[in-house]
């Protein structure tokens, strides 16, 4: 599995979580039942004190004398002596019940001395309990102490006999079993825990393999497009909603690349034939010249329509390399706050000088709103691309209107932005044709053999407008005449002082 | 054998009506589908030099009518388009011609589509 991977992370993530948990649940299951062994342990022991101290009672009356409970308690661990007779069967069963053979029991009179002990308590033992049981005639005291590192559970139990002997009854049983229970039990909570973390962690891996399948099917769909078959689109069904918005993203983008791909595609299928046809032309005359000796004056007309294609040629090449800067370089715009009207009377004076060569007459028509009003509109853009736009706008304009036209420019403003209309009275634009107008390459059928162009200056129009976050429009009439807007935004309106 | 020169581009019609002429051919020049049209139902041409890119109808259209009823006329599709492109865009014609080629090279097609009776007159 590669480290950095969901599914390595989820595993990771899940194995901790659940390991977190394990450890919590199982510590305080440890100590639930290390508490409840414990507690079993000191009730077994009171058990037994309080037992042999009723056994001890029950004798009092048997015997007043000496010692009797010296020979009753060696009885009950066992001891053979010759009180052994008067033991019945009933005493035997019950110590026997009391299973006292491991324990170290020791009956102390209130100052400490031991009165009576168990056959197996030794001067170690005693030692021992003098050092970690110290003798207390007031309370009951429960204690872990320790003999020669083996573990043990101690009780110190005062109680009157005969109603006026205060003793004490000090027992110690061994704990050995109730440490291997909980050791075991330790042990198997260990072993537990790997097993669970193992087991959940290659779940996890499993589930999250299934999970994730959907995404290893999108990729491996998305690798095999390459660009011959953009068209294929990855298929949305049965998968879950999540997925479904991932494909229906790679989808919209694969379209988007199909679209772009096809219009590359269309556009240089465009260049190479509008690159194409001037080289034939020139090709062509220049074979046909050589392929018998000419007069002078019909090579000078070779030369003079190579000229023309170099040219044709040239300019081409020129426009698209501006169009390319213009559509994926915005670095060569360099915008400067620029005064409409002037910026107008500019524009204008080239329209006037155009339209007269040609016999057109022309006119400049501000809003009578803007007009009136002693306000100078703001734009910002750049200078050299914006009279770039117009001069595209007006040249179409001179060119597609025969003599006697007239074209106007004109300007309005409202609210936030301006808009500058460049209007003749040509020859119009063909309904089918006004949304291709601003293609690359595109020029109308009927205009194409008469007027010279490349069918690039209306693109390179829109990209200008539009880098300044404004467009073109387009309203013609065949016959009548057309209208292009340029619609950009104003930034402020100043008065005009002067 | 008379030729009709089809293309929108007159320089390249100038051309191609001088070089056919050159190969003693007679000469005819359109410079669109509707004016090549009425040509082909006056007289059909022997041979047909055909553009495919023209604005209002494209070479592909004419080729497809003219084929239909001119079923003696040789059509060479003449475009700045690369061969195997051309031969994509009208399957079926009888030579394809890559205007940016030599015009020997349109001259040697030309001939193979000629009946050997009818040998050029070299002028
Ligand atoms: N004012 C107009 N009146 C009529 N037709 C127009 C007008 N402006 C543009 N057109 C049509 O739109 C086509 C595209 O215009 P565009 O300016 O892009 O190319 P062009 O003028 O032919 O060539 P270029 O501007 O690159 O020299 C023109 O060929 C013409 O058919
Ligand atoms: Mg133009």
């Amino acid at each position: 599995m590669i480290r950095n991977s969901i599914r390595f992370k989820a595993s990771i993530l899940y194995t901790s979580v659940l390991f977190v948990i394990l450890v919590i649940f199982s510590g305080v299951l440890f100590s639930v039942t290390r508490y409840v062994l414990y507690q079993g342990l000191d009730d077994e022991l009171r058990l037994k004190s309080s037992e042999i101290v009723n056994i001890l009672k029950s004798y009092e009356k048997l015997s007043r004398s000496e010692t009797p409970h010296q020979h009753l308690l060696n009885k009950l661990l066992g001891i053979e002596d010759r009180a052994r007779l008067i033991v019945d069967d009933l005493w035997r069963s019950d110590m026997d019940a009391l299973n006292l053979k491991k324990d170290y029991i020791v009956i102390l009179d209130f100052q400490g001395r031991p009165i009576i002990r168990s056959q197996n308590f030794d001067a170690e033992t005693a030692r021992v309990f003098q050092e970690q049981l110290p003798l207390s005639v007031d309370f009951m005291v429960l204690k872990n102490i320790r003999k020669t590192g083996r573990p043990f559970r101690a009780l110190n139990l005062p109680f009157l006999y005969n109603s006026r002997n205060l003793l004490v009854i000090q027992i110690a049983t061994p704990m050995d079993a109730v440490i291997r229970m909980l050791n075991q039990l330790l042990y198997f909570i260990g072993i537990g825990i790997l097993v669970i973390l193992g087991i959940t962690s290659f779940m996890g891996g499993f589930f999250t393999r299934r999970i994730l399948r959907p995404v290893l099917n999108v990729t491996r769909i998305v690798d095999n497009i390459s660009h011959k078959d953009l068209n294929r689109r990855i298929p949305e069904m049965a998968a879950d909603a999540e997925m479904r918005q991932l494909i229906r993203s790679c989808n919209a983008m694969l379209e988007r690349l199909e679209k772009s791909f096809a219009h590359v595609n269309e556009f240089s299928s465009h260049v190479a034939h509008e690159l194409k046809t001037p080289l034939a032309i020139i090709r062509g005359e220049m074979e046909l010249a050589l392929s018998r000796t000419r007069e002078p004056a019909e090579y000078e007309q070779v030369l003079q329509v190579s000229l023309e294609e170099v040219n044709r040629l040239i300019r081409i090449i020129k426009d698209l390399l501006l169009l390319a800067r213009l559509d994926y370089n915005p670095d060569v715009f360099q915008f400067e706050k620029i005064h409409l009207t002037a910026f107008l009377e500019e524009i204008y004076e080239y329209t006037h000088i155009l339209a007269e060569q040609k016999g057109l007459f022309s006119e400049l028509r501000l809003s009578p709103a803007f007009q009136a009003s002693p306000n100078q509109s703001v734009i910002e853009g750049d200078k050299l691309h914006l009279r770039r736009l117009f001069l595209n706008l007006i040249n179409n304009a001179v060119k597609f209107t025969p003599k006697g036209g007239k074209i106007t420019v004109s300007l309005a403003v409202s609210g936030r932005s301006a808009e500058i209309r460049v209007a003749d009275t040509g020859v119009g634009i063909a309904e089918k044709d006004l949304n291709r107008i601003f293609d690359k390459f595109f020029r109308s059928g009927s205009q194409k053999q008469a007027e010279p162009g490349s069918g690039l200056g209306l693109s390179m129009a829109r990209s200008i407008a539009r880098a300044h976050q404004g467009d073109i429009t387009v309203h013609s009439r065949p016959g009548e005449g057309t209208v292009f807007g340029v619609i950009l935004p104003v930034i402020f309106s100043v008065p005009d002082n002067n | 054998m008379d030729v009709l020169v089809i293309d929108d581009e007159q320089k390249i019609r100038k051309i191609f009506s001088s070089l056919m002429q050159q190969q003693g051919f007679s000469v005819r020049a359109a410079d669109s589908v509707a004016a090549a049209y009425d040509m082909m139902l006056d007289d059909p041409a022997d041979l047909v030099l055909l553009d495919i890119n023209m604005p209002e109808v494209d070479g592909i259209f004419f080729y497809d009518i003219a084929t239909t009823f001119c079923k003696k006329s040789k059509f060479i599709v003449t475009s700045v388009y690369a061969l195997a492109d051309q031969r994509q865009m009208v399957p079926g014609a009888d030579a394809y011609y890559d205007k940016s080629d030599s015009l020997a090279e349109l001259v040697r097609k030309v001939r193979h589509l000629m009946p050997s009776s009818e040998q050029p007159v070299r002028g």
